[in-house]
């Protein structure tokens, strides 16, 4: 398989959200126009064997393109998204539509929307859909469940990555320019980078997880999935709890005079890294040094006491989280979810207060990683996209990431595309203090305009 | 075979949840529980480690 070059910007759903936010400012695109050819895009065959999309909400989403456009012939600027079409993982409340989480069990209709989804609609984005997810955002492929499992536009052969497996794919496709998926353990940045898109977790907090389905409270987060890192900025800000910087305030200022720490060893140490991610990220913190960065190689805490960690607390309020709805509906999980759940029926109460005490002192030691540097870089994944085949019958398939830790510390943390082996994207990791994803974004974006990894789209999906 | 303590309450706590698995099922969550528990033993020494 070879790439393709990128196509000229087409009108309408190839357009980066800044400039279809210029263009509908201008006049020159409706936001009922820009929903058309989302839809379009969505329905096409093409699209509709993606199965990103849950349910396509195209009634209330016309209502609030109809909206947008006259809040514009108003004059009325609602912010960056406005009249932008977007969609968020079946894990947020919808008003009114049963919040599924991907599975068989049954869910009545959310009262009100979670906190994201109004914040969306405040701030005039149009909610086109919701975005297929692993049940429960737990594991996958389960290709036993009612929905069949989201696939990879780069290769359908290959695993979107999940548990934001439907807002990965989706953008990858060019269905939507920007979805919001959840992160627990790496389920935004994973679908990322296996699907060639950007993904940006943030700090724990950023944003609200009010009407979110929860998995594990004290790691889930909530961040967007995007075609580029500064459409992934303006779709942070706009579902953002007050107070944060903006993620979007120093695109553009290049990576001149900072000072990048590599995280090599965390990668290059370990048996499961495949050699073209490592090479990948090599030429990675050589395009930064390129553009001006100080690289500087870091040795963070180790990575497994951030797993045994992670794991625990995941495990252990996770099982919590279902057990009522284990006990009234066991039968209608899937058996992928359900085993993956189980596995924290041991832990103690005392178990997790350990877990919680060991992941505050692996942020404080994180924290000391990041005297002297600006960011950190690593790898997301250290293989490209696994095969589908891997996971028949809802088999768990164990696939190496370094996220985990970042959903540990809460610091925020950009996946991006930067390079491709057998036709399958790689996504480097930027970590930045907490609150600095203005940080993540200016270098990330930097990393964009150094190279064209970015301007890559999958075969056949170059064009509308 | 007789089974072990976790297995054994393992399989209480299944059945205190209303289930009945199939046994590879069984088997495959054991697995996963044991891991579970062989994070925390780590934790509780490096814990110790750190904070001492």
């Amino acid at each position: 398989m070879s790439l393709v070059p990128a196509p000229d910007l087409a009108p309408g759903p190839d357009l980066s959200i800044a400039e279809a936010g210029a263009a509908l400012r201008a006049g020159r695109l409706t936001a009922a126009g820009l929903l058309d050819a989302h839809l379009a895009r969505i329905r096409s065959e093409q699209g509709a064997a993606l199965h990103a999309v849950e349910v396509l909400l195209e009634e209330t989403a016309r209502a609030e393109a109809a909206a947008a456009d006259a809040a514009f012939a108003e004059g009325r600027d609602l912010g960056p998204l406005h009249g932008i079409p977007v969609g968020v993982k079946a894990l947020f409340d919808v008003a009114g539509l049963p919040t599924t989480g991907g599975s068989r069990v049954p869910a009545p209709p959310a009262a009100a929307d979670s906190a994201v989804v109004a914040r969306l609609r405040a701030g005039g984005a149009v909610v086109a859909a919701t975005l297929a997810t692993y049940e429960f955002a737990t594991v996958g492929p389960d290709d036993t469940l009612a929905a069949p499992p989201a696939r990879n536009p780069w290769n359908p052969a290959h695993v979107t990555g999940g548990s934001s497996s439907g807002s990965a794919a989706a953008v990858a496709g060019g269905l939507l320019r920007a979805t919001i998926g959840t992160d627990t353990g790496g389920s935004i940045r994973s679908p990322a980078a296996f699907s060639g898109v950007v993904g940006l977790k943030p700090s724990h907090g950023r944003v609200s997880a009010a009407g979110l389905l929860p998995l594990s409270p004290s790691l889930d987060h909530a961040g967007p999935l995007a075609a580029t890192v500064g459409d992934a900025a303006l779709a942070l800000d706009a579902v953002s709890e007050p107070g944060w910087r903006p993620a979007a305030g120093a695109l553009g200022q290049g990576a001149e005079g900072l000072t990048i720490g590599y995280a090599r060893a965390w990668l290059a140490d370990d048996p499961m890294t495949d050699r073209s991610v490592l090479k990948a990220l090599d030429d990675a913190a050589s395009v930064l040094s390129l553009a001006g960065a100080r690289i500087r190689e870091v040795v963070p805490p180790e990575i497994e006491r951030f797993k045994d960690a992670g794991a625990t607390i995941l495990a252990a309020e996770a099982m919590e989280g279902h057990r009522a709805r284990i006990m009234a509906h066991g039968a209608a999980y899937g058996r992928a979810a359900l085993k993956s759940l189980l596995g924290g029926l041991l832990l103690t109460a005392e178990d997790l207060a350990l877990a919680r005490r060991a992941a505050a002192l692996l942020t404080a030691e994180m924290d000391e990683t990041f005297a002297g540097i600006d960011a950190l870089l690593t790898a997301t994944t250290l293989a490209p996209a696994p095969k589908v085949s891997a996971f028949a019958g809802g088999r768990a398939v164990w696939t190496p990431m370094r996220t985990l830790p970042f959903n540990v510390t809460g610091h925020p943390a950009l996946s991006l595309p930067c390079g491709f082996a057998g036709g399958l994207p790689i996504g480097a990791q930027l970590v930045a203090r907490k609150g600095a994803e203005d940080m993540l974004c200016r270098i990330g974006h930097a990393f964009e305009m150094a190279t064209d990894v970015a301007l890559q789209r999958p075969p056949g999906f170059a064009t509308a | 075979m007789p089974k072990t303590t976790d297995e054994t309450e393992l399989r209480e706590r299944l059945a205190e949840l209303g289930l009945d698995l199939p046994e590879a099922d069984v088997a495959e969550v054991l697995d996963w529980a044991r891991r579970g528990r062989a994070s925390v033993e780590r934790l509780k020494g490096w814990v110790a480690e750190r904070e001492a």
